[in-house]
């Protein structure tokens, strides 16, 4: 009797949760499963149960924060609530004339910053940016590949040599975040692909492999998975500036001090901001 | 008198070795800057307890990197309430299997089959560097200037054609330039809408696509949306 309470508390809890397109299939195939074992194994029963009550616990926790998120971000319609803040901004524009109409002519950030496009990363919420401050590049992760010229990657190479080599910022700075879900999918991908679940997002994050490496490396095994999380998402912060650096004309910037790199990351669940410089420096030749 | 301009002179000699010395620490300002947000963060711990488990924003919106573009500046957003892609004209490239394109593709992959975004906004804007070398551009590629930059933007290349064919020649500059960033965001509209996951949720009413172009010149901000209806089949 439990068992199938249970089963239908899962059931209804899960529903919210299902993806649009095929989570479904999955999870029929294992409840069959759990069925045929326990027909054979009976005595396992208790045990099962056991888990599913742990289970749906977990799941309802998990409903009950989506709720709770969704209730504590604005109610208002989607559109409407765009509509009031641009009419906050219009008032601004008006009456800071002087800025916008210089604006208008060109741009002259100082900072380029590559920070993640997960929601709660917005760099000139976080840092204060005003507009015209900084020439900003968002996407999964904050991820900069290596300069390469097969490499059809060209969206975050474009942005960097405009950012150099045309409005000639002076800093770049790359922005990690706590609780990155392109990190985490990095970390959970199998080496040789079995558990692949999506058509462009494992392919784009593969970019921070060897930050995953470094990472698993650096944390022991029985550290909580948050350390290595945090970890892997600094480690790959590391190697997009070192694929910064893979760029002639960021290398060259650089060498000549008219552009320095940085590192960041932003921890939102203890409201935290660390950062960190690259510093590269090629000594004079020395004879042996 | 000579003395005071003396002291003049040796004053503005004293404050130039300062300023080499001691160089304007540019992190001053976003040190200042983080000390409010903390503030703010500490005060709205509900929220914050909240968006640390996880984000469920509405929200995808695609934007120009250019500096005076910010979407959540422009549109009073909060942070949670928008999943932001950034790219040099906001461009999204077709759906391919070949493609190295996958910034983009990755990010609307995860918004609208992980996120369950309910809204795409592609944000195109006046004067727009990457739409005026885009414009410039001869087909022969005798004038390039970049390694990446035209690779980039020649994803809108129809849109360029489109402009060029809907204004007159002797319009002045700028209402090609406008005609053309607005088309560049229907064709980012539609290379969006050649994504299975994409397309499905569309056609079933779950999700929004809308085109806008902000002006930064006048303060104005338009916006349309994208509609796609397969009518009923009728026999011939």
């Amino acid at each position: 009797m439990e068992w199938i309470i249970c089963r239908s508390v899962a059931i209804g809890n899960c529903a919210s949760r299902m993806g649009r397109f095929g989570n479904e299939n999955a999870y029929e195939t294992a409840i069959d499963s759990l069925d045929n074992l326990l027909k054979n194994c009976p005595e396992l029963k208790e045990k099962a149960g056991k888990k599913i009550e742990e289970l749906v616990k977990e799941l309802s926790l998990e409903a009950k924060v989506e709720h709770d998120v969704k209730a504590v971000v604005s109610q208002l319609d989607p559109v409407e609530k765009i509509r009031k803040g641009f009419q906050e901004f219009k008032a601004h524009f008006k009456k800071e004339q002087t800025l916008f109409k210089a604006l208008a002519e060109s741009q002259h950030p100082k900072w380029m910053i590559i920070a993640c496009s997960d929601s709660r990363v917005d760099p000139a919420l976080v840092l204060g940016l005003g507009l015209g401050e900084a020439f900003i590049v968002r996407n999964i992760a904050s991820l900069v590949p290596p300069h390469s010229k097969e490499s059809g990657h060209s969206s975050g190479a474009s942005a960097i040599e405009y950012a150099v080599l045309h409005l000639k910022v002076e800093h770049i700075m790359i922005v990690g975040h706590s609780r990155c879900g392109g990190i985490k999918a990095l970390l959970g991908m199998k080496e040789d692909g079995s558990n692949r679940f999506s058509e462009y997002i494992e392919d784009w994050i593969a970019i921070a492999n060897n930050a995953s490496k470094t990472a698993k490396a650096k944390c022991s095994h029985d550290s909580p998975f948050e350390d290595q999380w945090t970890c892997c998402v600094k480690e790959s912060v590391n190697v997009s500036l070192w694929n910064c650096m893979s760029y002639p004309f960021v290398k060259e910037a650089v060498q000549q001090k008219k552009l320095a790199l940085h590192g960041a990351y932003f921890d939102f669940v203890n409201g935290d901001f660390q950062r960190w410089a690259l510093n590269y420096r090629v000594d004079e030749p020395e004879s042996l | 008198m000579e003395s005071v301009d003396n002291m003049q002179e040796k004053l503005e000699e004293l404050s130039l070795e300062a300023n080499v010395a001691c160089p304007v620490d540019p992190f001053e300002k976003m040190r200042k800057a983080f000390e409010e947000f903390k503030a703010y963060f500490k005060k709205e711990k509900e929220l914050f307890d909240a968006l640390a488990q996880s984000q469920h924003p509405k929200w995808m919106i695609i934007a120009c990197s250019d500096s005076r573009v910010d979407p959540a500046l422009v549109l009073g957003l909060e942070l949670g309430e928008a999943f932001i892609l950034r790219n040099i004209a906001s461009l999204i490239p077709p759906h391919s299997k070949q493609s190295g394109h996958k910034s983009g593709a990755s990010a609307i992959e995860y918004a609208v089959e992980h996120l369950k975004v309910e809204h795409i906004m592609i944000v195109g804007h006046s004067r727009c560097g990457g739409i005026k070398a885009l414009l410039e551009m001869k087909e022969d590629g005798s004038n390039r200037f970049s390694e990446y930059i035209e690779d980039w933007i020649q994803i809108a290349q129809p849109a360029s054609e489109i402009a060029k064919a809907k204004v007159p020649h002797d319009s002045p500059f700028e209402e090609l330039w406008t005609c053309c960033v607005k088309e560049s965001v229907n064709l980012s509209l539609r290379n969006c809408m050649s994504y299975p996951f994409v397309k499905i949720p569309m056609e079933k009413g779950l999700l929004t696509l809308h085109g806008a172009y902000f002006d930064f010149v006048n303060g104005a901000f338009d916006v349309w949306k994208l509609k796609c209806k397969i009518d009923e089949h009728q026999s011939l």
